[in-house]
């Protein structure tokens, strides 16, 4: 499979999805005036990716400092699709990457977490500064 | 998998699914079949519920996050970030807005130019972080002793500080800014915080806002009587006399 590589935007994050290493990163802010457009190739390369059940290791990291809500929508069903996966035996964690001083984005990495069952997510705490 | 709704925004949602438990488990279903396809929509429905529940806390509290940073640039913005004074801008801003609730109320309204004695003397004397210094300590001053509530000061230029003193008279600025005057020559002695003793000259307007008078004027008779306290010696307090009254 290819790799997927979005640069970062004014209002959009920086997506590096990398096939032959398994990890989804997504980084920066994200606050695109249509989330459904500009995710719609970012979410049809995780589901391909994560449909494959013999597929890599899948990490899916997240550095996201400022998303808007339909941002968050976009990252439930992302995280909803990862749960499905790995319910289903497919080896796919989350690390949610944040700032120690950004309060507000472990706050809302918690709030992710909770709705997950199957899918391990983990909350890395990078020192602020 | 529950999500506080405490403020009970979700009420109808709630209900909703209340009542559609209500009604799987009356068992009242044409067939089980039914009855399974009616347990899988509803799962949906609540997992779909729980999701938005969480979305609106996230997004309630990224946006207390910008709020909070939004109000901390506004804070910035009115702020001289040498003095922590207000700034020209605030002034400008604030002083449209405090003189019309003066207009409304009729009450007496006083501005104050003030400026340091000499003050690139002392610069250029000491060196500019002396004299950086210095406008922190006029500054300290006059932050401490202006606690009326609707008294405030900015830094209206270089060296000069403007107050603007709500229900004074000229005769109550001139005590204040003579009080001023007397805290900041207190500071200039074996406090280690200047250099040598400072000075300050200012200028007083003060009036009874008229509708048919700009605020502008208030502020060029003070600066007027500003300069006339220099010209006669400077240290001294000067009240301005607005042209045509």
């Amino acid at each position: 499979m290819e790799s997927l590589r979005i640069e970062a935007g004014k209002s959009s994050p920086e997506i590096d999805f990398d096939a032959a290493s398994g990890v989804l990163r997504i980084r920066g802010e994200s606050f695109p005036e249509n989330a459904a457009k500009f995710y719609q190739p970012v979410m049809d390369w995780a589901s391909r990716f994560l449909c494959e059940a013999s597929g890599p290791k899948a990490v899916l990291e997240l550095a996201i400092v400022y998303f808007n809500s339909s941002t968050s929508k976009v990252l439930m069903n992302l995280f909803q699709m990862a749960e499905k996966a790995a319910a289903s035996g497919r080896d796919v964690s989350v690390r949610w990457i944040c700032d120690a001083e950004n309060e507000t984005a472990i706050e809302c990495g918690e709030e992710f977490k909770e709705d997950l069952s199957s899918l391990p997510f983990r909350i890395v705490v990078t020192p602020g500064g | 998998m529950t999500v506080d709704d405490q403020h009970g925004i979700f009420t109808a949602e709630d209900r909703l699914l209340r009542e559609g438990e209500r009604l799987l488990s009356s068992d009242s279903f044409a067939s089980p079949r039914d009855g399974e396809e009616y347990a899988r929509l509803l799962a949906g429905y609540r997992s779909l519920l729980v999701q938005m529940k969480r979305m609106v806390k996230i997004s309630d509290r990224m946006e207390g996050e910008l709020n909070k940073a939004s109000n901390r640039h506004e804070e910035l913005s009115n702020m001289d970030p040498l003095t922590g004074l207000y700034n020209r801008r605030y002034f400008d801003m604030a002083m449209a807005r405090d003189w019309k609730l003066a207009l409304r109320a009729r009450s007496p309204v006083t501005i104050v130019m003030m400026d340091i004695d000499h003050f690139k003397d002392y610069n250029d004397r000491f060196g500019h972080l002396e004299g950086d210094a210095c406008l922190r300590v006029i500054a300290a001053v006059l932050d401490d002793e202006l606690k009326r509530p609707g008294d405030w000061a900015a830094r209206y230029g270089g060296e000069e500080f403007v107050l603007y003193l709500p229900d004074t008279d000229a005769e109550g600025a001139v005590r204040i800014v003579e009080w001023i005057m007397k805290k900041v020559a207190s500071r200039g002695e074996g406090s280690g915080e200047l250099k040598r003793p400072v000075t300050l000259s200012a200028g007083i307007a003060s009036m009874i806002p008229d509708y048919r008078v700009p605020w502008v004027d208030l502020l060029k008779t003070a600066d007027e009587a500003l300069y006339r306290a220099k010209r006669e010696g400077r240290n001294r307090v000067r009240i301005g006399t607005l042209a045509g009254k």
